[in-house]
């Protein structure tokens, strides 16, 4: 699992660390069952506090895509799977976006109008 | 001298000499009648030294054959000097090692009378000794060994990760044999300690067993972690660690590794190319060269991302 960080970035570490996994499940690179780097392991190989990593984890445990298991650690929940397979749909979806001329923004906006 | 007849001429004529020699000694001096086969309460059978010279006239030149082939195929496929060290000591630290242990437990025996109630300290202590001399000499023989200019990289060069200059990155993957091989090492554990408890051994014998079997099992999993350190690999323990740092890293690259065919097999091996690998399974491995050493070989997940990362380190560092 590749996780990258750009303190130099206007986007705040923990968003950074939890947007690096979610790319990792979307990609299918991090499947469910797998265990996430320790909190310790990855701060200090990123040069951040342990909190900040926790913080992201616990976004991501707010998301439904980890468990947080004390004593193992931060663990890639099944509901996660459904990320992967709807990447796939929503590259279909820009792929036809594209062809109607409808922008980011407005696609964007049309998908938040449907889900609310 | 090319390297290919001085390697063929050092793997082959000295074990092959230390062979003849001792053949020669046991046909001239070994007594007609001598133990030939010894077990933990002494001589277990005997008979004449014709039966030792054909198990050294036999053995020793189909070993020395093996190192020979191995070395030729070495030489033509591209190799290092450090394999072919390996191949001339080991050839020759063999033939010693049988060689001495045969004549010298024969010739131990001197002129007893009752072979049969030799002690086993008889054929013990010359097979210890022959076993190190054979160590000394293949050791000597070793530096012998020709120089080779160093293959090329087999792996393939991989394209350095994309990184912004303040970027930092953290990879990791987690990598386990096959369930069958772990089954195998279960089943060595359990089956030998059963045989030991059923038989009434000391206790203390299935349980140093059992130890030195997780030890080495620990080694059929690894978690491998690539950051601004390089690439880290800890065995299940937490031991040991195997190390690449950015600095010495000359080139980053992956490779499709069969365990057995390019290494024969798994565990902490180098192939006739001198690449020192962490073999937990066939498949995506990452290749690192690195500056003044063999390169180094792991077997893991998803090879291709921890590989691009290491390069884009490695290139940050020069």
């Amino acid at each position: 699992m590749l996780i990258r960080v750009d303190p130099g970035s206007s986007v705040p570490l923990f968003e950074q660390v939890a947007a690096s996994v979610r790319d990792a499940i979307a990609t299918g690179d991090a499947l469910a069952g797998e265990r996430l780097p320790s909190a310790r392991e990855l701060a200090a190989s990123l040069e951040m506090n342990v909190h900040t990593v926790l913080h992201a984890y616990q976004l991501l445990r707010d998301e439904g895509l980890v468990e947080l298991r004390r004593g193992r650690g931060a663990i890639i929940t099944g509901g996660a799977g459904g990320v992967a397979e709807l990447t796939a749909h929503v590259e279909a979806l820009v792929v036809e976006a594209r062809r109607l001329g409808v922008g980011p923004a407005t696609l964007s906006a049309m998908i938040t109008k449907v889900y609310s | 001298m090319t390297p290919t007849v001085r390697t063929t001429l050092l793997v082959a004529v000295p074990p092959l000499l230390v062979a003849v020699g001792g053949i020669v000694l046991l046909a001239t001096v070994a007594p007609e009648t001598v133990a030939l086969h010894w077990g933990a309460n002494g001589v277990d059978r005997v008979g004449g030294s014709a039966e030792l010279i054909a198990v050294l006239a036999v053995l020793v030149p189909v070993f020395t054959a093996t190192m020979v082939a191995a070395a030729l195929v070495a030489l033509r496929n591209g190799t290092t000097r450090g394999y072919l060290r390996v191949l001339v000591g080991v050839s020759t630290g063999f033939a010693v090692m049988i060689t001495g242990g045969l004549v010298g437990s024969t010739l131990s025996q001197g002129s007893a009378v009752d072979v049969a109630s030799l002690p086993v300290s008889t054929a013990l202590v010359p097979l210890l000794l022959a076993a190190a001399a054979g160590a000394a000499i293949g050791l000597l023989l070793s530096t012998l060994a020709p120089a080779v200019p160093a293959p090329a990289a087999s792996g393939i060069p991989v394209v350095p990760l994309p990184l912004a200059q303040s970027e930092v990155a953290y990879w990791s993957a987690r990598v386990l044999s096959p369930p069958a091989v772990i089954a195998l090492v279960i089943a060595a554990i359990v089956v030998v300690d059963v045989i030991c408890v059923v038989a009434g051994l000391p206790i203390w014998l299935p349980v140093i067993y059992s130890l030195v079997l997780i030890v080495l099992g620990s080694l059929l999993g690894w978690h491998v972690v690539v950051d601004r350190e390089g690439l880290r690999a800890t065995g299940l323990l937490g031991f040991p660690v195997v190390r690449a740092r950015p600095q010495e890293i000359t080139g980053v690259g992956v490779d499709t590794i069969r365990a057995l065919r390019d290494f024969g097999g798994w565990g902490f091996r180098v192939d006739s190319q001198g690449r020192w690998g962490v073999i937990v399974r066939s498949g995506s491995a990452i290749q690192v060269d690195r500056v003044g050493t063999s390169p180094l070989v792991i077997t893991v997940d998803d090879a291709e991302n921890g590989a691009a990362l290491l390069a884009a380190l490695a290139v940050r560092q020069r």
